[in-house]
């Protein structure tokens, strides 16, 4: 049964376009153009299971209708705005958004981050599935050491052996910075020297495999001039 | 003043030639004098009476004198002393006989007897004037007169000496050879004034051209002056008077010798041109008052002057502090005076304490006041000292805050406008974003329709790629104008930029390689530690890595060198441009300046004004040299102490959260 998004932009013709892109993977779409609107469907439709909100709309903007929605509902919320600054992605999430996408989007990147979004929806309301000390799971990343097996959003990546050492290092330890050398150390078991970028260009690899936007890391990220770390999710 | 095309060589030549024709003409001058003043005298028939001034005739007439005092002592019956007996015994022979001399004389009384002669005829007078044929001078003389004599003794011992040389002066003396030396000198005098003439000629012409020159040298505009020219103008000045007023009694002086007369002419005419091109150097440069000692004089009484002229000026100040001076002398004098009395003494005490607590008071108050404008120099605006404080500055204080009140206006203003800038152009973004997502999406959505004109999907190509462009450059647009603003925030902490370089060599590696480009870093192998903030320094990075990955010349690398300067740590970028770089550094980092003219790349240009704008966010800064072809970008940033990096790797804490 194809599952249904509710798209909220007071850009019809935006919401038009999301509505192409999204109906084209399949889903079953509602529009919105503002607020009021969109509580209204979601009042009359029980079977929503994500929404796209922008946020400057007229009579009642994105963050309100978010904040009233988080009231009594826990499905995916993905902000979607022109707005890019830190602040305002801060805003967004700490109101209860589940993800933040700027305007002007790519459609591959919007996509991608909605069927992420749904997948752990579905996923964490039907998991466990299997609870074996082998499986590391953060986030939608999961991590199975016995199987050798590193999934995101249920989906299989498939790593070189290094690239899987380290991420199953990084899992290990999430939430700590390391640096490249301690990395190279820990994973080559070598003595690392050099101003050698190995480490980078590998954890870039993984980032490509593993993020939605390889920019903008959900997982992996840089601290830089100190290291790398996996973020606890 | 415009410069001179003299050189330096033909003034030079020009001081030899007059150092050589001023003595020249000296020369001249004093053959000229000696030809004429000491030969000029005789006239054709013989010595004349002007012809005293000629030392022979003046000493013989000396002698002829003495030698007569003698005689009538004698005659008057006296006994000569020995030492006077033997000098009239010596006399010259012309006193006695006129036999062998041209000179003849007769002493004669005011009654007009012959007393002597040196004529032994019977009337010597008569003899006098028919053997000098009439040309005879007369001189008056007393002998032996003291001063206190009675009047009738004066006039009866005046006697009259009557001279004369025989016409012609045919007989062979001294007489007669100077009268032939000095017709063979009198033959000199043409070639002598025409050789002088010259030489003043010559020295004239010289020193015009000199004078034309003085002070100008081949290439300067302005005057130059020498040493010699800073001397005081009144010390050379009275020099060359007081020469001046030697140089006749030496010059026409009859006992100096002409080696005398001729150095000390050419010495004077040498001061007085040396002085006369000082004057006309000084003149030229507007210095002569400056050079001169009466400036000197005068300089402390200008300063009063100046004090006087101010102090007339501020009359708010003056008459309190004049009255305040005066009072507190009337009041010291009156003490004085009482100063037997204890009671004044007592006052004189009290009243010497009071002036002194109130210099205090003054001066605690004058340095409230100066430590104000220190920190209102310092930056600290607004109300900078309370007015209760100073009072006896209160109108000073309450300028200083009304000063200190608009400036802060005044900064707050700036500052606001910065913002509001900035917020313009980030809304104006945020409504361009809306319609521009609208044409990327539905440029996108093309794809998906039945299009398959070749035509068609090229042009829609190109608005794909030209609609993303428009959008990286909002982005970057945004960015630049909060970045020059100021309007972001920097978390200085201390990172370790050698790991920074590597994650962003890592991150650009693979998009410089696709151009054909490699990196080559060289970097120290321990730690580097620096203050900065992690984000933004990543974004400079990026930007000039980006920058490389879309100028640099394919095949070739980009060398990037991070060194410890010790204070700083230097990372420098290289990399040969694809294009010809003719910009200067400073243009290349203002915004929208692109190393293509034509703008046919990416790039909105404002990557190296970001990153130069961020370097000076983190205390740090960057520069941009320019080599033909070879574009090097240097950041330097504070190194910090190396702390050691324990919190990475202590596994209860998590690092600092600035993932992107």
């Amino acid at each position: 049964m194809a599952q249904t998004i509710l798209v909220c932009d007071d850009d019809r013709e935006i919401a038009e376009a999301v509505d192409i892109y999204l109906t084209a993977e399949g889903y079953r779409v509602l529009q919105a153009h503002d607020g009021l609107q969109a509580l209204e469907i979601l009042q009359q439709e029980e079977e929503i299971r994500l929404i796209l909100m922008d946020i400057m709309m007229p009579r009642m903007d994105g963050v309100r209708a978010t904040m009233k929605i988080r009231e009594s509902r826990n499905i995916p919320i993905i902000m979607l705005s022109a707005k890019s600054e830190d602040n305002d992605k801060i805003l967004g999430l700490n109101i209860g958004a589940d993800d933040y996408v700027t305007k002007p989007f790519n459609p591959m990147e919007l996509v991608a981050r909605v069927k992420s979004q749904l997948r752990r929806y579905t996923r964490l309301g039907s998991v466990p599935e299997t609870t074996e000390s082998a499986v590391m799971v953060n986030g939608g990343l999961e991590l199975n050491d016995g199987a050798k097996r590193v999934t995101v959003d249920g989906e299989e990546v498939s790593l070189t052996p290094v690239e899987y050492k380290i991420v199953r290092f990084l899992m290990e330890n999430r939430g700590m910075v390391f640096s490249s050398a301690q990395i190279y150390e820990s994973v080559w078991n070598e003595f690392a020297c050099g101003a050698d970028n190995i480490v980078a260009v590998h954890i870039r690899h993984i980032r490509e495999k593993i993020e939605i936007n390889p920019k903008e890391p959900r997982y992996i990220k840089v601290i830089w001039g100190h290291g790398y770390k996996m973020e606890k999710l | 003043m415009t410069t001179t095309r003299v050189s330096g060589w033909m003034k030079g030549l020009a001081v030899c030639l007059l150092v050589l024709a001023l003595p020249l003409m000296s020369a001249g001058l004093t053959a000229l004098y000696q030809i004429i003043f000491r030969y000029g005298a005789l006239s054709a028939e013989g010595y004349d009476s002007a012809g005293q001034n000629y030392e022979r005739l003046y000493s013989d007439l000396n002698e002829i004198r003495r030698y007569y005092e003698y005689w009538q002592r004698e005659a008057e019956g006296e006994v000569l002393p020995y030492g006077e007996r033997e000098a009239m015994k010596n006399a010259p022979d012309v006193c006695r006989e006129a036999e062998d001399t041209n000179l003849l004389y007769a002493v004669v009384n005011a009654q007009g007897e012959v007393l002597l002669s040196n004529l032994k005829g019977e009337d010597p007078l008569a003899e006098l004037q028919e053997l000098t044929g009439g040309d005879v001078a007369i001189q008056s003389f007393t002998y032996r007169v003291e001063e206190d004599y009675p009047k009738e003794e004066q006039t009866a011992r005046l006697r009259y000496l009557s001279y004369g040389f025989r016409t012609g002066l045919p007989v062979s003396d001294a007489y007669a050879q100077e009268w032939q030396t000095a017709v063979r000198y009198r033959s000199y005098l043409k070639p002598a004034l025409v050789f002088t003439a010259v030489c003043a000629g010559v020295s004239l012409l010289l020193f015009l051209f000199l004078a034309a020159v003085a002070g100008k040298r081949k290439g300067e505009e302005a005057v130059c002056l020498n040493p010699f020219d800073r001397i005081w103008i009144e010390v050379l000045l009275a020099g060359w008077v007081l020469m001046l007023m030697l140089t006749p009694d030496i010059v026409f002086s009859v006992w100096n010798g002409a080696v005398w007369k001729f150095g000390f002419l050419s010495l004077f005419l040498y001061g007085s041109l040396t002085l006369a091109l000082s004057l006309i150097r000084r003149l030229r440069a507007h210095r002569l008052y400056r050079t001169s000692l009466l400036r000197q004089v005068l300089r402390p009484f200008r300063a009063l002057g100046r004090l006087i002229h101010r102090s007339a000026e501020h009359t708010r100040m003056m008459p309190r502090l004049l009255l305040m001076i005066l009072s507190v002398a009337l009041f010291e004098v009156f003490c004085y005076g009482m100063r037997y009395s204890a009671l004044f003494v007592l006052l004189w005490v009290a009243g010497n304490i009071a002036l002194v607590l109130l210099a205090i008071w003054v001066a605690v108050q004058y340095d409230t006041l100066r430590l104000a404008t220190d920190r209102m120099a310092a930056g600290q605006l607004g109300e900078v000292v309370k007015e209760k404080e100073v009072p006896f500055f209160r109108e000073m204080a309450r300028n200083l805050n009304s000063a200190g009140r608009v400036l802060t206006a005044a900064v707050e203003d700036a500052t606001r406008s910065e913002r509001m800038k900035t917020e313009l152009i980030t809304n104006v973004s945020h409504d361009i974003k809306t319609p521009l997502t609208s044409i990327i999406n539905y440029v996108d959505l093309l794809h998906t329709t039945e299009v398959h004109d070749p035509r068609a999907l090229e042009y829609i190509a190109v608005l794909e790629r030209k609609s993303r462009r428009l959008a990286q450059l909002m982005a970057d647009l945004v960015e630049a104008s909060k970045v020059t603003s100021g309007n972001i925030t920097v978390e200085l902490e201390t990172l370790n930029l050698g790991e920074l370089l590597k994650q962003a060599a890592g991150e650009f590696e693979a998009r410089l390689a696709d151009g054909g480009i490699a990196l080559v870093i060289s970097a120290p192998e321990i730690p580097l530690y620096v203050t900065a903030d992690g984000r933004h320094m990543w974004r400079v990075l990026d930007n000039l890595f980006g920058n490389a990955a879309k100028y640099a010349l394919e095949g070739t690398r980009v060398y990037v060198d991070l060194i410890d300067d010790g204070a700083r740590a230097l990372l420098s970028v290289k990399n040969i441009s694809r294009d010809p770089l003719n910009i200067r550094p400073e243009e290349l980092m203002e915004r929208f300046v692109r190393g293509d003219q034509a703008r046919n790349t990416d790039g909105s240009g404002l990557g190296l004004s970001i990153a130069r704008s961020l370097m000076e966010h983190q205390q740090g800064s960057m520069s941009i040299s320019i080599d033909g072809d070879l574009f090097k970008v240097t950041l330097a940033l504070r190194t910090a102490p190396p702390v050691k990096m324990t919190q990475e790797l202590s596994p209860n804490s998590n690092g600092p959260d600035q993932g992107e």
